[in-house]
């Protein structure tokens, strides 16, 4: 099955890939890989993934950053998980949104620069069932969700709760959000 | 904007350009705060970034208090923009107009049906002002350019289909009169540019003043009487008990003008 593949911002002539496995075995051993720098990808809990938009906005936001030279944490793909949390602390926002040791289910993420990709390398090592980004709906939980971004009711009256998410992570370093 | 294919300029003010086009699959309008040669470099860059700031800052306020502002999709100091939802729809100046040019021709009474929907459209405006001014926010530049009226099911940037304007009017007009306090359509608050937070009497009174102003002298017809009392209705029925200190400062503010004396 091919990755998703958006085009982000033209100036970076990047484009992000996703890909949503579920059933896989081997989640400790692909945490220690990517602890140890051995990966070029970003792994996602997809729990807190409410659509493959939300990906999207944290992926083009990092390779700016990245182009910009003002990376906040270590590399373009921890910036990804840096940047999908409205919170400004590095490790929680690394640890909500990345994987855990039991997780059986992940979003794998990559960047296409030109036709090079860290992708096809990453992906034989998941031991698991690549499924159609659609699927991550099933995968989600809201209301995790809303805490994790704390959006209350009184917001989503005016607002789709994607937008509130999509905004919160263009924002998170001028504004301030309660956590 | 430079290296910046796809996107159309649309717009150009003192402070900055608007362009729209298609940006991580969305419809995106992008504001750019343009250079100004006239100022040195350094205090240029540095009031840019502040008064980006301070609008993503107002925008968010909004949003978090349930009102209704465009998503955020990027804010980019390096390019001095901010890449935000765009959203279809009519300013309500656009859709003022329109409608007394179109309700004078076609019907006798038309008037009286003008007034009365444009009387539910003063009392929504009312609440969505009275609302900012309960979280502390002021906008700064209260205009009927700067509401926007959409149809309560548009799903802002989602398609990039053409919305014929006359399609539009239609739709929200039919959503005005069938019933007062129906929420079919939306009224989405753009530009703070000037917005900041406060929570004084004498700035929400002087938003109320400039929103008076800007109305009187766009919509000289019906601002007067339908437009803005109704306005203030939908405000005061909204603010509660803050109401009476911050119109007690727009009457101040009527006799003296925006600016406060600096004498004595």
């Amino acid at each position: 099955m091919t990755p998703e593949e958006f085009e982000l911002d033209k100036s970076t002539n990047s484009f992000v890939q996703i890909a949503l496995f579920r059933n896989v075995q081997n989640t400790k051993e692909l945490k220690a890989m990517l602890l140890s720098g051995q990966l070029e990808c970003s792994m996602i809990n997809p729990a807190l993934i409410l659509a493959p938009f939300q990906i999207v906005i944290a992926v083009n936001k990092a390779v700016l950053s990245e182009n910009q030279k003002k990376l906040t944490t270590r590399n373009v793909f921890t910036e990804v998980l840096y940047n999908l949390s409205a919170s400004k602390n590095i490790t929680q926002s690394l640890k909500r949104f990345g994987i855990n040791e039991d997780d059986k289910s992940l979003v794998v993420v990559a960047i296409r620069k030109n036709e090079i990709s860290s992708l096809d390398r990453v992906l034989p090592l998941i031991s698991g069932d690549q499924c159609p980004i659609g699927e991550i709906k099933s995968l989600t939980d809201i209301t995790l969700i809303q805490k994790t971004y704390n959006v209350k009711d009184e917001e989503l009256k005016a607002s789709q709760l994607l937008d509130s998410i999509v905004s919160r992570i263009s924002a998170k370093d001028i504004f301030t959000f309660k956590m | 904007m430079e290296n910046f294919e796809g996107f159309e300029k649309v717009r150009q003010g003192a402070e900055a350009r608007i362009y729209v086009g298609k940006y991580l699959g969305k419809l995106t309008l992008v504001k750019e705060r343009f250079e100004k040669k006239y100022r040195h470099p350094d205090l240029d860059a540095s009031l840019t970034k502040d008064r980006i700031k301070a609008e993503i800052r107002a925008i968010m306020r909004c949003k978090i208090a349930g009102i209704p502002t465009p998503a955020i999709y990027l804010v980019d100091l390096e390019r001095r923009s901010i890449f935000m939802e765009y959203i279809k729809g009519l300013t309500v100046k656009e859709y003022v107009e329109k409608s007394e040019a179109e309700f004078s021709e076609i019907r006798v009474d038309g008037r009286g049906n003008l007034n009365n929907m444009l009387h539910q459209l003063g009392l929504r405006i009312g609440h969505i002002v009275a609302r900012m001014h309960c979280s502390n926010i002021i906008h700064g530049d209260l205009t009927s350019s700067n509401i926007l009226i959409c149809p309560g099911n548009c799903d802002g940037g989602s398609e990039l289909e053409e919305f014929g304007i006359d399609e539009l009017m239609v739709t929200i007009r039919d959503s005005l009169c069938r019933s007062p306090s129906n929420q079919d359509y939306k009224l989405v608050i753009i530009d703070f540019g000037l917005g900041k937070t406060d929570s004084s009497a004498e700035d929400k009174g002087v938003d109320l003043y400039v929103l008076e102003r800007a109305l009187l002298s766009t919509h000289p017809k019906v601002a007067p009487k339908t437009l803005f009392p109704a306005i203030m209705k939908g405000y005061t029925d909204k603010c509660g008990k803050s109401a009476p200190e911050v119109i007690a400062k727009l009457d101040e503010i009527r006799m003296r003008g925006r600016k406060r004396t600096m004498v004595g």
